[in-house]
């Protein structure tokens, strides 16, 4: 008899599939040809990658047990960085060879900003040991204000068409680069979470991170990976931001937050940490914005989309726990 | 014998198609203290939860006061007076005691205002029939783990008890608090107040039950006067085993020590600490809570690094400022509270005996879970884990295979020196007996071991010699043939 809780967490995969059936079969009947148009895929495809990253990014903390606030920051804090770096450097038209070198450039100094926005989410909460919450409550603030600090408060815009391209173009006329780079960054995560030894340890840490100390392993170091990787998925999105509305502005964005816990725990991963998986969050995300578009093209007020979301969040946490509750009493009365 | 109080006829009760209780017979008398034993695991916790109304049986009766009680349910054995004391007290830290106390009382009333003075009235009566002295304004988190059992044990008498369900109660308690423990008991006895007695340790039988049901899987084993028994049959019935007493203590197989600590020192938990361990032998370290035991043992792993002195290990000396230093000194440390400190319980057995080798396990970083798979189901053998399938989280597991988990991760990654911070604490006697000869096994392998415990038993059994340790500073060295369970008992309570 197999019954590990992660088994459970798979029967997550199977729920978010039914949804994503069950939504698409009613819009392809109420929108037949609307909804399983070219058009409207590829713009699902467009929209999807920037809060899918955000939803990746607040996983990595919250498989840690903790979360992470600041990651809108973070994004908005680097696409600004990148703005200024590529107003300073190309301005509006170069030449095409140095244009490909100074983007690939913006591109690696926004994963540093990343990486360093969200290490040092990671020294406080891991050295100064502030809880996660509040920790990065004050750098949410803290990245804000510096991005605008730089801007003046005032939008970034006008920069190099390379950028338009790589936010904007297709691969083979058909695949928008944003969802490319989603989809390698989705890979990525699977195996780090799913199949490396690190993500065994980073369930392990956020089961119980006592233990974790007390087995002989490093809790700060996992705490600063961890953070660290969120805020270089947080950067990554703010790059995509950047290069597909051509804008970097300190406030855009701030509903990517609570979306992105919702996505994460309707992917299955336990806010108390040690338990979910990228397929979960890869398959929430879809499914997120199937509805969202559908609700869209059939102009449904955005209060009621509110409550539709609120609704769908609340019946999978109830389910979820009912899995939870099923497992405790098999294995907790049964020996 | 006196009138029957509560009586329990041809109890089912299964889980998801696990049989958990099957056929259960069990008479409580009026002013008895009964004994149900067992191990971990054999259906107590089942049987209790089903008396208190919590479950319902799937098949079977329950005569209370000599009616009968089909679908019990929990107020309903409330008010027939039965009362449970759980092994966590279920008290409510941020009360004090009197309002932990009268808060049933209240309840049960239907009071919808506070009366602060009629509560206080209620507990200070409740306390002093107890013969307990607890300050009632007290907020019961400040208080010592006797004291808020005292005050879960005043709650339970005051709902006109008629039997008293002790779940394990002396898991947590030094032996001093026991012997007062043991004290309430009979006089609520003399009360005539019948007490159920969850337990299964020997001595604690022996010296308060009259009666004693032994539970084994799930089913009655035997039951009778505690007269009857004596330690062997019990053991033998409770586990199927025979009981081991002799020491099992190997020889010392260099005369170079592996480790020797150096007047090692931490501000405010020990000081002047010196000793060696050679390799294949079994150092014990005994002393009371507080007395320092556990400072010093995680500051030789690391954990609590302390201030002064100096460590070494094959005659080199090492740095650890951390458990992670400690590990990679070749050191591994078994905590003292695995549910807190050592297992990831929702997690899977399989993770939990890896995670410490996982590099053992893992090729370029990647997680190679046909390997972990195979060492885990290598360890689970090895040391007889009770487990159909390693994938399964570990709180499916009872404390004695928890703690054998623990154990395999600190075997599996292979330590010079393993620190056992009382190793079977709340563990069954079956579990305890092969933990004892695990112990001994490495030991034999030339492996130094470090034995923690403040159970005369279990230092004598497994050490040749053992320090002493009392307010932070080792008294002297003693030899295990020197002392009985009781002298060395007694030594360590003067």
């Amino acid at each position: 008899m197999k019954l590990s809780i992660q088994k459970i967490f798979t029967g997550t995969a199977w729920k978010l599939l039914a949804i994503i059936f069950l939504v698409a079969i009613v819009m392809g009947i109420r929108l037949p040809g609307v909804f399983f148009s070219g058009a409207n895929l590829q713009s699902m495809l467009f929209q999807i990658p920037e809060f899918g990253l955000f939803a990746l990014a607040m996983s990595m903390a919250m498989l840690t047990g903790g979360c992470d606030l600041s990651i809108v920051s973070t994004a908005n804090l680097t696409a600004i960085i990148l703005g200024v770096f590529l107003h300073q450097t190309v301005g509006e038209s170069p030449k095409t060879g140095v244009e490909t070198l100074i983007l690939l450039g913006a591109f690696l100094l926004g994963l540093l900003i990343g990486a360093l926005a969200g290490l040092l989410n990671g020294c406080l909460i891991s050295f100064a040991g502030v809880p996660p919450i509040l920790a990065t409550l004050g750098t949410m603030s803290f990245y804000g204000g510096i991005g605008i600090v730089i801007t003046k408060g005032s939008a970034l815009y006008d920069f190099p068409q390379g950028m338009k391209k790589i936010g904007n173009g297709y691969l083979a006329g058909t695949i928008p680069i944003p969802a490319l780079i989603f989809i390698g960054f989705v890979l990525i995560m699977f195996l780090t979470i799913q199949k490396s030894s690190f993500g065994v340890k980073l369930y392990m840490l956020g089961t119980n991170a006592k233990a974790y100390e007390y087995s002989g392993l490093n809790r700060e170091r996992m705490i600063l990976a961890s953070y660290g990787i969120s805020g270089i998925l947080a950067a990554i999105s703010g790059f995509i931001i950047l290069a597909r509305t051509n804008t970097a502005n300190a406030d855009y964005g701030s509903t990517y937050i609570m979306q992105s816990i919702l996505v994460c725990v309707l992917g299955g991963v336990n806010p108390k940490g040690g338990f979910g998986k990228v397929t979960g969050i890869f398959l929430a995300t879809l499914a997120i914005q199937m509805l969202s578009s559908g609700l869209n093209i059939m102009n449904v007020n955005a209060y009621f989309k509110q409550f539709v979301y609120g609704a769908l969040l609340i019946i999978m946490i109830i389910s979820n726990t009912w899995d939870h509750r099923t497992i405790k009493q098999i294995g907790g009365y049964i020996r | 014998m006196s009138e029957c109080l509560l009586e329990l006829k041809g109890i089912y009760k299964s889980f998801g198609g696990v049989k958990a209780l099957q056929d259960i017979y069990l008479q409580v008398f009026a002013g008895e203290v009964l004994c149900l034993a067992g191990e971990n695991g054999c259906g107590k916790s089942t049987l209790i939860k089903i008396i208190s109304g919590f479950y319902r049986p799937d098949q079977g009766s329950i005569f209370l006061n000599g009616k009968e009680h089909a679908q019990m349910q929990l107020r309903e054995a409330i008010r027939e007076g039965i009362q449970i004391v759980y092994q966590d007290f279920s008290v409510f830290p941020n009360l004090t005691v009197y309002e932990n106390i009268a808060v049933n009382t209240m309840v049960v009333n239907r009071r919808k205002i506070v009366r602060r003075k009629e509560m206080m009235t209620i507990a200070g009566q409740a306390l002093e029939k107890l013969g307990a002295d607890i300050p009632l304004h007290a907020i019961v988190e400040d208080l010592s783990v006797a004291n808020k059992q005292l005050v879960a044990i005043a709650r339970a008498i005051l709902n006109n008890a008629k039997i008293i369900v002790f779940d394990e109660p002396t898991s947590a308690l030094t032996g001093k608090e026991v012997k007062e423990l043991f004290k309430v008991i009979r006089s609520l006895k003399e009360q005539g107040i019948s007490i159920l007695f969850v337990s299964h340790k020997l001595d604690e039988m022996f010296d308060i039950c009259d009666r004693i049901s032994i539970l084994s899987n799930g089913k009655n084993v035997i039951d009778g006067p505690i007269s009857d028994f004596d330690k062997k049959k019990l053991v033998y019935y409770m586990t199927g085993k025979e009981y081991q007493e002799k020491s099992l203590a190997g020889k010392v197989q260099s005369s170079s020590p592996l480790l020797e600590v150096e007047n090692l020192g931490l501000e405010g938990y020990f000081k002047n600490i010196s000793f060696q361990v050679y390799p294949g032998e079994v150092l014990g370290i005994t002393g009371l809570l507080g007395s320092g035991r556990t400072e010093l043992a995680k500051a030789i792993y690391g954990l609590l690094p302390a201030d002064t002195g100096t460590i070494r290990i094959e005659g080199k000396e090492i740095t650890v400022r951390s458990a992670a230093q400690g590990l990679a000194n070749h050191i591994s440390y078994v905590p003292e509270d695995r549910l807190t400190e050592a297992l990831f319980m929702e997690q899977s057995i399989t993770g939990n005996i890896v995670l410490q080798s996982i590099k053992k396990v893992s090729q370029n970083g990647m997680f190679q879970k046909p390997e972990a798979g195979k060492q885990a189901a290598h360890w689970v053998e090895h040391l007889h884990i009770k487990t159909q399938e390693p994938e399964n989280p570990v709180s499916t597991l009872s404390g004695g295979n928890q703690q054998k988990v623990v154990l395999a991760r600190n075997l599996m990654s292979n330590p010079k020196l393993l620190i056992l911070n009382c190793p079977t604490v709340g563990v069954d006697i079956g579990s305890k007996m092969e933990i004892s000869l695990l112990i001994q096994q490495v030991a034999k392998e030339g492996m130094a071991v470090i034995l923690i415990s403040d159970d005369p038993d279990e230092i004598l059994t497994n050490c040749r010699r053992f320090l002493m340790m009392k307010n932070g500073k080792i008294q002297q060295e003693y030899k295990s043939s020197d002392y009985t369970d009781s002298t060395l008992y007694a030594e360590l309570i003067r």
